[in-house]
């Protein structure tokens, strides 16, 4: 009980007009740097950082730590209405939440998205609070090995991604992986496939990519098909139905705990851990065919994920001192300034401050449902605006997202490559989605795998003695096994996987 | 099998080529640099392979839905401003390259009058420079102008 205590002591602390009001201003910041795509968590943490400056320790952390799960449910706005994942983890989000948009179910999309994410968000933080020394303890036992075994395990979802080519989804993946490997090689100091350009040195980054082949090609599709509007007949309900939200339940519970356990493992990024938790809901669910056609429930993992992701992430940040995604090494700099190190010692020295921030946390996702709720029957009408006015909008926006990366134009250069190529690939009908799993995946894997083997001089044997990356790797092996059985030999599987019954004959 | 499945088929095999290349190039051992590159070029050959001997030779390839030949014009003008004004911007600035570009594209999106576009590429170009340049403080190319 003793934990209980400590948490409702930092209620009374977390319930002050000034740290609620900061709770509050971090909430808003946070949703608004979640909807702009030109900055994200991370960035937006770092940017907020010195004007706390004048702020007590407690209020400055509550404010900055609301920002970076603030940025959770803000980043999902832009993916359902304009297929503009506002995060990277929201790019899964695009994939059910944008056709529900072009449905006419923006409401019901936004909707899910804020209640999931209150839902899952909410679950991480009990788990936080009750199970954050021991847990943390156990994610430092998983070393590079079995990290190993998570990315080829996440890997095989590429198939369940590859629509109606599998031939085509791998293609995709492996040039995702390819683009991966671009830049210098951080361990060696090597460069690869730079071609001596200076610019690619630096590699190629995931958000003018993305911004690419999910925005700007969208664009140019919309002006093929002469789109007057994402929707433009009168809106259906912008609440989802008792039935849909039952429906849900199951997809925000396994999301939150696909979500807070992964988010717990340093390196696991919110961004990997959506796709994770949208494969399982489509493996699990009654209706794979609706999947990336608009299914409620592929909004709803993924945004839930990504928010227990964030609450699982301050289990190793609080209990032990690592971040684990950039956003909480900024925010761990925030701990810093003030000369908190955060650690076992930070429970043990300063309870009030931790759990008056845990408890903050509780109110801060209160508050974001408040906030994003109203603001749905708003937002939804997003999708009604003529779309010579939004294109030209998400045109823009993609510009300044993909310039904001690094300030340069050889990323925005980049997002205009990846938005034709985007556009060319829909016309081959080349998934794209694999594409970007592989590019976040890759790079961790290479890691994991270079680090198994300088444990073991070289030798792979690690990678298939580990018990844990054992397991891994056999779930990868059975996943990949069973969605191709699935595909080629029994009809009806294969039915609702490819979502085409003529494809099944 | 279809044109664009043999030249998926192409472009697979030269990017195995590419990778091979690359991975011998800076080869330093198992799990090294150009481990990663042999291993994709390994994947390159073995896809490019999957589209060049597809089986799907005997069956009919559905015809790729290109745009038609006004929309072609629109996508490659939408195509050209957004080139130009990657590479103009630059040059002339944040506030006068993007109220240009805006007027341009809304003007071929939606056919409106003139009046119409320029207060949209205006009101447009005003809001996102108050929030990304003043605000957040971005340092958007200010071009010849210094504006």
């Amino acid at each position: 009980m003793a934990t209980f205590d400590l948490l409702v002591n930092g209620f009374s602390q977390a319930l002050t007009p000034t740290n609620l009001l900061f709770a509050l201003i971090g909430s808003i910041l946070g949703t608004l740097v979640g909807v702009l795509p030109g900055i994200g968590p991370t960035s937006g943490i770092a940017i907020l950082l010195p004007l706390t400056s004048f702020l007590p320790p407690t209020p400055a952390i509550i404010m900055l730590a609301a920002i970076y799960y603030g940025a959770m449910y803000g980043g999902s706005t832009t993916a359902i209405l304009v297929n503009i994942p506002g995060e990277l983890s929201s790019v899964v989000t695009t994939l059910d939440g944008y056709q529900m948009a072009r449905q006419g179910r923006a409401g019901p999309a936004l909707a899910i998205a804020a209640i999931s994410s209150f839902v899952a968000g909410t679950m991480g933080i009990i788990g936080l609070t009750f199970f954050a020394p021991p847990l943390a303890e156990v994610a430092l036992q998983i070393g590079p090995p079995e990290y190993f075994g998570l990315v080829i395990l996440a890997l095989s979802v590429v198939v369940s991604l590859s629509g109606k080519s599998l031939l085509k989804g791998f293609a995709s993946a492996a040039f995702g992986a390819f683009v991966a490997l671009i830049g210098i090689d951080l361990t060696s100091g090597q460069k690869r496939f730079t071609l001596g350009n200076t610019e690619l040195v630096g590699g190629v980054d995931f958000i003018a990519v993305i911004i690419g082949l999910f925005a700007i090609a969208e664009v140019l599709r919309n002006i093929e098909e002469a789109t007057p509007s994402i929707y433009s007949a009168p809106l259906k309900s912008l609440m989802p139905k008792l039935k849909e939200l039952w429906e849900c339940t199951g997809a925000m519970l396994r999301a939150t705990g696909v979500g807070f356990f992964l988010g717990i493992l340093p390196g696991c990024t919110p961004g990997a851990i959506s796709f994770i938790a949208y494969d399982l809901e489509k493996r699990v669910s009654k209706n794979k065919d609706q999947f990336g056609k608009g299914a409620i429930q592929g909004v709803a993992a993924p945004e839930g994920a990504n928010n227990a992701t964030t609450s699982g992430g301050f289990v190793p940040l609080l209990a032990l001192g690592i971040p684990p995604t950039p956003a909480l090494a900024v925010l761990l700099s925030g701990f810093m300034i003030y000369g908190l190190q955060p650690g076992p010692l930070l429970f043990e020295k300063q309870p009030q401050f931790v759990w008056a921030v845990i408890a903050s946390m509780y109110i801060g996702n209160v508050m974001l449902l408040i906030l994003n709720l109203p603001l749905v029957g708003l937002w939804a009408k997003m999708v009604a605006v003529p779309y010579y006015i939004m294109g030209p909008m998400i045109l823009l926006f993609s510009f300044i997202g993909a310039f904001s990366v690094r300030n340069n134009f050889f990323d925005v250069w980049t997002a205009l490559f990846f938005g034709f190529l985007g556009y060319l690939m829909d016309k081959v009908k080349v998934p794209t989605t694999p594409m970007v799993l592989s590019l976040i995946l890759i790079p961790m894997l290479e890691s994991a795998l270079r680090q198994s083997l300088s444990m073991a001089a070289g030798s792979p044997v690690l990678l298939f003695t580990r018990p844990l990356t054992l397991i891994f790797l056999i779930a990868g092996v059975l996943m990949t096994i069973f969605s191709l059985y699935a595909r080629y030999r029994k009809p009806k599987i294969k039915e609702h996987l490819l979502g085409d019954k003529e494809e099944a004959k | 099998m279809s044109v664009a499945d043999r030249i998926l088929g192409i472009i697979l095999l030269l990017l195995a080529l590419v990778c091979l290349v690359e991975g011998i190039r800076v080869w330093d051992g198992m799990g090294g640099t150009g481990f990663m590159p042999v291993i994709m070029g390994v994947v390159f050959g073995t896809l490019s392979l999957g589209f060049l001997v597809s089986r799907s030779q005997n069956r009919e390839s559905p015809p790729i839905p290109w745009p038609t030949k006004g929309n072609w014009q629109k996508i490659g003008f939408i195509s050209l401003s957004l080139v130009l004004y990657t590479l103009l911007v630059p040059w002339i600035g944040y506030l006068i390259g993007t109220t240009l570009f805006l007027i341009g594209l809304v003007r071929a999106m939606g056919r409106v009058r003139w009046g119409y576009g320029l207060i949209f590429g205006l009101v447009a170009t005003g809001f996102t420079y108050i929030i990304f340049k003043i605000w957040l403080n971005m340092p958007f190319p200010v071009g010849f102008l210094g504006v």
